[in-house]
């Protein structure tokens, strides 16, 4: 038990209040987007799966694959070469270099992406342009992506969007820490939930339950996520600014290792026998191969790899390109193993949940719902405690809009998707119109609903309904594999995702609020129930 | 079986401890007026508390830290989902 003063417990509530209220709808579609990012890869393969899975995300004769695409480029864009799994499991090879930018602008990536069948390798499609239009050129990913720039940058442009979910990550922090300062008998309390209470104190017992046994992992995925966010906004540009005169690509390439440089011509060793040898080595599995100069004496080939079983953090090796001689494994920050390189790598898999394949994703996944449940129930909570005042009704609303409209609007896109994808070719901003319009239907009928209570009902059943027609449009419009087909391709996420979808849809539809009987609205705690908060809350 | 397997199927025993000591807190069953069982003593839930953390050692010990993460998480989700099963079940 935490002993705080009553006047604390006052501030803290206020804080803890004032955080949700002022951030917790867009903490809660940052963290809603997260959670369905955890499945970010099989969500691509059920969306535009290929013909058939690969083996692995870098199968084997990747390495002689690429040297014949190598031989079909333009030689400028062998400056860097990088192969890798895209969200919908095919893979991408793109060959490019960086071109000189005007003075005050960053350098641009320009180059060669190549689209491969993940089993055959066969080519499917190739672009040529700067890095944002030829990723921009693929459809294929497009709903994977829309979903993390949601999740990473709530679709705002350039670095503002960084900035806006690093703050959230703190305001996720600040909740986390004044709602365990606040609960003071969080373990006493831990197994209580008083359903047949009267709505606002089973609202309360609802939201405080799940926090609690959420509360580490909110404290993780908090922490990570503003990391991860202002790590890119501010301490890259920062640690560029103080001691490379503000020059982002210098700073990057310092710490990468050096070979010393040689530009005389050298064939590539054999890139399939490096990738058996990193896999050796590591007791990992290549996850992505990126070759710095290629064709040259100094070329590097840098394996990225999975995590050994058991282990956390992923690894990576580094080969001297011409030889195939192993020259040394890549520290997950600098040129040498510090324990701060550790604590960094550290981070993408806390944050991810991709350290151990499904297991981990299933179990991220659920923390992650648990804490969308804590979002939408602390404001539920908040604004329920005040409905009788007039101002309060229009955010309850707002709740009820978000709450359960973003939802829907995220299902309008996936269905949106399945309607507009012709093959792997680009869609432009449709999703994004898609989405803005969900959002615009779901706020007017929250808003012209009978009731905030009323609102919830039907956008849950609005959600319900878009996701039951989820595998139908996937297999009709979007002409995707049917279950049995996609069974024997082994793409078994396929029908995974449409039974998850068609059961998500049925508990939509069949969601029922419990009611309390007027007799329990009016059953009081007793003292001893009531924590400090709350005798706090009822004085106030 | 992979060791992140072997995680999850160790969540077992923690559940059912952590049923257990949700179905036999005192504070729940005073709460929820549940009158046909008796509460857990403090020795008794304590023992019990220990017993939950023990499927944790040998990864822990071994060194398979995914597979405790995996293990940690996974109880602490089925926490959540005792104790609203319970609740449902008190409230019929």
């Amino acid at each position: 038990m935490i002993n705080v003063s009553t006047r604390m417990t006052k501030s803290l509530l206020a804080i803890h209040g004032c955080s949700a209220v002022f951030l917790g709808l867009l903490l809660y579609t940052v963290i809603l987007t997260g959670t369905l990012a955890v499945f970010e890869h099989e969500l691509g393969v059920w969306a535009n799966p290929p013909s058939q899975a690969g083996e692995a995300p870098l199968p084997s004769g990747i390495g002689a694959r690429m040297k014949t695409l190598a031989a079909s480029v333009d030689p400028a864009y062998l400056d860097e070469v990088g192969v890798f799994p895209s969200s919908d499991g095919r893979l991408m090879a793109f060959f490019h270099t960086h071109v000189e930018a005007e003075q005050g602008r960053e350098a641009v990536e320009e180059g060669t992406l190549i689209l491969l069948e993940p089993a055959s390798l066969e080519e499917l499609d190739r672009v040529t342009g700067s890095a944002d239009e030829v990723f921009r050129h693929f459809g294929n990913n497009a709903l994977s992506n829309f979903l993390l720039d949601l999740h990473i940058r709530l679709l705002l442009p350039g670095q503002w969007g960084l900035w806006a979910t690093g703050l959230l990550g703190f305001a996720m922090l600040v909740a986390s820490v004044s709602g365990f300062v606040i609960h003071r008998h969080l373990i006493k309390d831990i197994f209580t939930l008083r359903r047949r209470r009267a709505d606002v104190l089973a609202a309360r017992d609802a939201h405080v339950i799940a926090g609690s046994w959420s509360l580490p992992f909110a404290f993780v995925l908090a922490f990570t996520g503003a990391f991860f966010s202002f790590g890119g906004a501010i301490g890259l540009p920062m640690l560029a600014a103080i001691a490379f005169g503000g020059d982002v690509e210098t700073a990057l390439e310092v710490l990468q290792p050096e070979v010393g440089e040689d530009s005389s011509p050298a064939p590539l060793a054999d890139l399939d026998l490096i990738l058996v040898s990193a896999a050796e080595r590591t007791g990992g599995e290549p996850q992505n191969m990126f070759v710095n100069h290629w064709g040259r004496a100094d070329a590097l080939v840098t394996v990225r790899m999975s995590a050994e079983e058991g282990g956390l953090l992923p690894g990576a090796v580094l080969y001297k390109g011409a030889t195939g001689e192993f020259f040394k494994t890549q520290p997950n920050l600098g040129n040498e193993p510090s324990f701060g390189g550790d604590l960094a790598g550290l981070m993408s898999p806390l944050h991810f949940g991709n350290f151990a394949g499904t297991p981990s994703k299933i179990v991220w996944f659920a923390l992650g719902f648990a804490s969308a449940y804590v979002a939408l129930t602390g404001m539920v909570l908040w604004t329920r405690r005040r409905e009788s005042e007039p101002g309060w009704d229009k955010l309850a609303r707002a709740t009820a809009w978000l709450g359960y409209g973003l939802p829907a609007s995220l299902a309008a896109v996936a269905a949106g998707y399945f309607l507009l994808i012709d093959g792997v070719s680009g869609l432009g901003y449709s999703l994004l119109y898609v989405f803005l319009g969900g959002l615009l239907a779901t706020a007017l009928l929250s808003f012209g609903a009978r009731s905030a209570e009323a609102a919830n009902r039907l956008l849950l059943r609005l959600t319900g309904g878009i996701m039951l027609l989820l595998p139908l449009l996937r297999w009709l419009a979007a002409e995707g594999p049917g279950w049995g087909m996609a069974l024997s391709s082994g793409l078994s996420w396929v029908f995974v995702m449409d039974l998850c979808f068609i059961l998500g849809a049925l508990a939509c539809l069949r969601y029922k609020r419990p009611h309390s009987s007027p007799e329990e609205i009016n059953i009081e705690r007793t003292d001893e129930d009531k924590t400090v908060a709350e005798r706090v809350a009822d004085a106030a | 079986m992979s060791i992140d397997v072997v995680a999850l199927l160790l969540a077992i025993p923690s559940a059912l401890i952590l049923w257990l000591l949700a179905d036999r807190d005192p504070k729940r069953l005073r709460v929820q007026r549940i009158r046909d069982r008796g509460a857990l003593s403090a020795n008794q839930r304590k023992l019990l508390t220990v017993a939950l953390f023990l499927p944790a050692l040998p990864l822990m010990a071994l060194g398979y830290w995914s597979a405790f993460l995996i293990w940690f998480g996974a109880v602490f989700m089925v926490g959540w989902c005792v104790v609203l099963s319970l609740s449902t079940l008190a409230s019929r």
